[in-house]
């Protein structure tokens, strides 16, 4: 069943003022040719008891000097001047029917008692009339006439129809009318829904919208404003505090991570060379998790830019792979078939998604397992696929994953990290114009994208 | 030997950086007011420098600009460093020769020294 | 003559009664009384004298006389000549004055002079009118009364 509240408020408006269009003009209407028949039929009365008492008046005479005949002759000439009366009877003072006349095809006069008590009387399609007829101040007589009300039908309908057609015709133009009219505040009304919308999908809180009205709606579009424009300073805020945070984050950190380091190297006694290893992974692990803090910012803000160039993916790969290869136990072992391919991109990001990857393939890899790189090539894309052998990700997880903050339900696993590894690695690829995702195997998972090739990049465009 | 001038307003990045350096037989100065600059540059006379971006109220970019228009310093290599990552684009707009980002690895640091030494 | 019943002359007296309501005397008729004189006939007087009990013509009482002769016939508002009159028209009409108003009942009678004649049509009371005859006695007669009569020019 359709229900009022769920039209759009367009269509609300529009329906409310055709309603209250409706029914005024029904009402009006209505009383108009309500009013009108009543005194229509007034003024016949009126003049049909006028009519009868002249009659009365006239036969006067007739009465008195017993000469129906006459008075017939008179009955006649009435109806010949007012065919619309179409019995007529006069009775004398004994209630004997004097003089009758009757409209030829009718049966004649039959009177009916209410009649006797009052002076008129509508009765379906007839107005019956009557009239004393009195001479001295003594009745000798009465005239009854029946008139017959065709032409009041006709009239009733002919108006009833024109207030149709009228109705109609209004309704229409009420219709036109509010469709025009409706926009006064509909419009501003839907382009802030549209703005707000807008605004939650794609998270933009951009220009305010623009409005100098003083009515409720401009009072909900300044709060609107006023609203986007605070978001869009704590934003502001955030990001400046974030910026700060890890720009004061790094400074210790760099202080710290070289003495470790020196230590490392100058370091030999087995105990202590493990203790500051350990520190040592920590403090790389504390630098990553600053790093990518301060990146989901730069996403979320929109302030991320890539540098595009052209670099050749193998020797990326390469690279990366032999980094990796040397602080962790699983063997990398490289299945693709890369040879020279170019990939027009940032560089240093896409050695970031590898590092990601590959990091959480090893990490997920327990004990001596090992992680497969495999590739695909299709005439647009280069795939390449990460596998690992470890305890893969569900397929409800899949969709999750690389959310922000998202880190794995699977208690029995520990690893720590902020979760934000993937959420970077999938903005990346995406504004690389690829796609990233992860397939179940068995056992294991693997994860996969996708960059445009060098020669079908330049087709598409990348937000810098 | 080489010889490096460190600028750096941490005092413990600068005492760091300097041992770095010495362990890998260079011959640094490190100061960590940037107002010293100047006379550094005309008495040690520097083969390279490594010159932070943030030196509280001055910018190391600026400085390199400056180095590049006075005759004597505009060609010592500059090699900037900082926290924030977003300093490496500005390289060749103060005309420096390189960046690193802040924290480094002892490595890195070393050979991108070695390589901007002329 | 055979007399007229007594239900005929009740019925020609109501019309006399009557016709006085559609007659204008003028300034003809300035008694205090309004006479009818009879000529001829008891049974219709008798019948005036019944309605003169009850009302008044022109607001004035209503005086009845029986006559023998015509030259009686001075100072009445109608004049009734009867059928059992004995005297003929040409007798009676030069005696009477202007403001009297001549009734009468023979067939033919209206033609001859009076302003009014009784006949039967179809068994039914009606009247005859003589316009001329009512215009020379300085009368005016009203339309619904001549409108039921049949005119004699």
């Amino acid at each position: 069943m359709f229900n009022l509240r769920d039209i759009s408020i367009k269509n609300k408006l529009i329906l409310m003022q055709v309603f209250t269009s409706l029914l005024v003009l029904s009402i009006v209407f209505g009383v108009f040719i309500f009013t009108d028949i009543n005194s229509y039929k007034q003024r016949k009365v009126e003049s049909m008891i006028s009519l009868a008492q002249v009659i009365g008046t006239n036969s006067i005479s007739t009465l008195q000097f017993d000469d129906p005949d006459a008075a017939m002759e008179m009955l006649q000439d009435l109806h010949n001047v007012s065919p619309e009366i179409i019995r007529a009877t006069i009775f004398n003072n004994k209630g004997e029917i004097f003089a009758q006349y009757s409209k030829p095809g009718l049966d004649s006069f039959r009177i009916k008692d209410v009649l006797k008590q009052r002076k008129f009387l509508f009765s379906g399609d007839e107005l019956f009339v009557s009239s004393a007829i009195t001479n001295n101040n003594e009745v000798i007589g009465k005239v009854y006439l029946d008139v017959e009300l065709s032409e009041l039908q006709q009239t009733k309908a002919y108006k009833l129809e024109l207030a149709a057609v009228l109705l109609i015709i209004a309704l229409l133009f009420s219709f036109l009318v509010a469709l025009g009219v409706q926009t006064y505040i509909s419009r501003r009304l839907l382009k802030l829904v549209s703005t707000m919308k807008n605004v939650s999908e794609t998270g933009d809180y951009a220009e305010p919208l623009g409005d100098d009205g003083k009515d409720e709606i401009a009072i909900l579009i300044q709060v609107f404003n006023k609203l986007m424009q605070q978001i869009k300073e704590n934003q502001q805020k955030k990001d400046e505090f974030i910026g700060i945070a890890s720009h004061e984050l790094k400074t210790p950190l760099t202080t710290i991570k070289g003495y470790i380091e020196m230590l490392n190297m100058m370091e030999q006694e087995p105990t202590k060379k493990q203790f500051v290893e350990k520190a040592m992974l920590n403090v790389n692990k504390l630098e990553r998790l600053i790093r990518d803090l301060l990146d989901v910012s730069k996403i979320q803000s929109g302030q991320l830019r890539l540098e595009m160039k052209e670099f050749n993916m193998n020797e990326l790969l390469t690279e990366t792979v032999n980094a990796v290869q040397m602080v962790s136990a699983p063997r990398i072992i490289r299945e693709d078939k890369l040879k020279n391919e170019i990939i027009y991109g940032d560089r240093q990001r896409i050695e970031q998604v590898l590092l990601n990857l590959l990091s959480n393939a090893v990490k997920y890899s327990p004990g001596e397992n090992k992680v497969i790189i495999d590739s695909e090539k299709t005439d647009k894309d280069l795939l390449i696929k990460i596998r690992d052998f470890g305890i893969g990700v569900t397929k409800d997880e899949q969709m999750h994953i690389f959310e922000r903050f998202y880190r794995s339900k699977d208690t029995s696993v520990h690893f720590s990290g902020f979760g934000l590894g993937l959420y970077i690695c999938r903005d990346i690829i995406t504004r690389h114009c690829g796609k990233i995702w992860v397939e179940k195997a068995d056992p294991g998972s693997i994860f996969i994208f996708s960059l445009p090739l060098k020669h079908s990049f330049k087709t598409q465009q990348t937000e810098a | 030997m080489n010889k490096i001038l460190v600028v750096d307003d941490d005092i413990d990045i600068l005492s760091l950086v300097k041992i770095m350096l010495t362990m890998n037989h260079f011959d640094v100065e490190a100061i960590s007011r940037w107002e010293e600059i100047d006379t550094r540059l005309h008495d040690f006379k520097p083969d390279l420098v490594l010159l932070d971006v943030s030196l509280g109220d001055a910018d190391g970019r600026d400085i390199c600009k400056q180095m590049r228009t006075a005759k004597e310093t505009s060609a010592i290599p500059v090699i900037l460093f900082s926290a924030n990552a977003e300093m490496g684009k500005y390289i060749d707009d103060c005309r420096a020769q390189a960046f690193i980002p802040k924290p480094f690895e002892l490595s890195y640091l070393i050979n991108t020294i070695k390589t901007y030494l002329n | 003559m055979a007399q007229v019943s007594e239900q005929e002359a009740n019925l020609k007296a109501a019309f006399i009664y009557n016709f006085t309501k559609y007659i204008d005397w003028g300034n003809y008729n300035d008694r205090n009384e309004f006479v009818i004189d009879v000529l001829g006939d008891t049974t219709i007087a008798n019948s005036l004298e019944q309605i003169a009990k009850e009302e008044t013509i022109n607001n004035k009482p209503i005086v009845v006389h029986v006559l023998e002769n015509p030259s009686q016939a001075v100072d009445c508002d109608i004049l009734f000549i009867s059928k059992n009159c004995h005297f003929t028209l040409d007798k009676i009409l030069p005696l009477v004055g202007k403001g009297v108003l001549t009734v009468s009942e023979q067939p033919g009678y209206a033609r001859q002079g009076t302003a009014f004649n009784f006949i039967i049509v179809n068994n039914k009371l009606k009247f005859e009118a003589n316009l001329k005859a009512i215009s020379s006695a300085g009368l005016k007669a009203g339309s619904q009364l001549l409108k039921l009569a049949r005119i004699i020019e």
